[in-house]
């Protein structure tokens, strides 16, 4: 089979087709991403194009906010583009003199226009995650709507922005070859199939069975001793006790197929968060620094001279970019432990980051020229190396992991 | 301040991977969704057996008892949270 595309047809594609596709992929992440792949293929390319159109006109925004404070790089012009587009609607490849001062800041605009069409595909996705939650417009919502439900972010739910989901606690009535058996536990997982965002299984954790106990205490318990009735007859006759037990079912994660379910139960367990509005105000701002920090370092790929700050090759901008981030996320997360969570920061609990903070902003002193690289790298590194083998965790038992993270 | 210095293979290895979780925990909730199923937080009580008897407890009464609406519960480490259902 003989097939023939031009050049220039993969040129468009790779302009007008795969910021869209990676927009679209980035939007429906996580538990929506069976989303991605639904509907009929004309459906999917125009709403791919539409992305596309989209991604474009926003990475367009972002090029000119740039201009505001700085000169973009000399390719990424009206006039560069349009040549470019001239050759190649002609089918033609550019002459090699024409081609050879532009191509690596044209090569930066393509990756510039990729990276940013899987940012703006998160943030559309967290931001259809919120206005989803808070307003209540269907419009807003993504199809998975077990997710809502999992999560309690449903109509009945109070929207309490004073209490914080912990989990869910389900009660799932499951039909057993005929009989009805009833299991309690905490949701943990879901699987929803590909074409109908239906439930496919749940899966709980810490899993208790329900044992009904009949109220007519000699029906139900004839068999039993003396003992075990009276324990029984006094859960019974105690009006707070239930008429059932939960016995525990020992293992890590409990299935249940959603074709052999019959109800299901739920229960948003929340707990009171405790901060004040001070410093709830404080973390925004905080929040919005954190990002600025972030994002005016990553404009600086695209920007050819940057006021104060000369480096030499993009290989600096890179470090100088990553460098800014890694300091960053160090103070941020410990900012997050005492303003948000509350808990007393020590600076020998924190002592190995504060070195670790010093090792990277060390390392600004070649990216900005002032000293050589590899003095500076190589004494960053064997200070980091000898702070984190001689630093006893035992004793610096900090704050940095989620995971360890107590309540 | 008295920080403890014991050089050992052990503490290379400790420190260095809290410290790539900070990165990846801190940096990567900002791109990818954190609401899980079950709060991290709640799931670092929840390992403690103690703790999930106590939890469980009071949201079983909580189920029981509609009236009572919120709970404060005394975990295993001296801290009180207090719990409510919808």
């Amino acid at each position: 089979m003989e097939f023939n595309i031009a050049f220039n047809t993969i040129f468009y594609i790779c302009i007008f087709i795969i910021p869209g596709i990676l927009l679209r992929r980035f939007f429906y992440h996580s538990e929506f991403s069976k989303e991605f792949s639904q509907g009929n293929l004309l459906e999917r390319l125009m709403w791919t194009i539409l992305s596309s159109i989209i991604s474009l006109f926003l990475c367009g925004l972002f090029f000119i906010g740039i201009r505001f404070y700085a000169d973009l790089l000399p390719a990424i012009s009206y006039t560069t583009v349009k040549n470019v587009f001239d050759l190649l609607g002609a089918n033609e490849l550019p002459e090699a003199a024409d081609l050879k001062p532009i191509y690596t800041d044209f090569l930066y605009l393509i990756i510039g226009i990729y990276i940013l069409s899987c940012l703006f595909g998160m943030l559309a996705h967290k931001l259809v995650l919120f206005i989803g939650t808070n307003s209540r417009l269907s419009f807003f919502k993504f199809k998975n709507y077990w997710y809502y439900f999992f999560r309690g972010k449903v109509k009945n739910a109070t929207n309490d922005r004073k209490r914080k989901f912990w989990y869910t606690d389900a009660d799932i009535l499951v039909d057993q070859e005929g009989k009805a058996k009833m299991y309690s536990g905490k949701i943990s997982d879901y699987y929803i199939e590909a074409t109908q965002n239906q439930l496919e299984s749940i899966f709980l954790e810490n899993v208790r069975r329900y044992k009904f106990l009949s109220k007519d205490c000699n029906l139900s318990v004839s068999d039993l001793r003396e003992d075990e009735v009276s324990e029984k007859e006094k859960k019974l006759k105690n009006p707070l006790s239930r008429n059932f037990e939960l016995i525990p079912i020992p293992g890590d994660v409990f299935c249940i197929p959603y074709s052999r379910v019959l109800n299901m139960n739920l229960t948003y367990v929340t707990q009171e968060k405790g901060i004040s509005r001070i410093n709830k105000i404080i973390w925004g701002i905080l929040n919005i620094l954190y990002y600025a920090v972030i994002i005016i370092p990553f404009t600086f790929f695209w920007i050819e001279e940057i006021p104060y700050l000369n480096f030499p090759a993009p290989f600096y901008k890179l470090w100088f970019f990553l460098n800014v981030i890694f300091t960053s996320t160090i103070l941020y997360a410990n900012l997050e432990t005492w303003l948000i969570e509350k808990k007393e920061v020590k600076v020998k609990d924190i002592l190995f980051e504060i070195i670790a903070i010093c090792c990277f902003v060390s390392q600004f002193l070649w990216i900005l020229g002032y000293f050589r690289f590899w003095p500076v790298f190589a004494t960053s590194v064997f200070v980091l190396l000898l702070a984190a083998a001689g630093l006893d965790e035992k004793k610096n038992n900090k704050v940095t992991s989620k995971k360890d993270k107590a309540i | 301040m008295s920080v403890q210095i014991n050089f050992s293979k052990r503490n290379l290895f400790k420190n260095l991977t809290e410290f790539f979780d900070l990165f990846s925990e801190n940096l990567g909730r900002h791109f990818v969704k954190n609401d899980s199923l079950i709060n991290p937080e709640a799931q670092v009580v929840l390992k403690n057996p103690e703790d999930r008897q106590i939890i469980e407890n009071a949201v079983q009464e909580m189920k029981n008892n509609r009236q009572i609406t919120r709970k404060t519960i005394t975990l295993s480490n001296n801290r009180t949270v207090t719990l409510s259902i919808e």
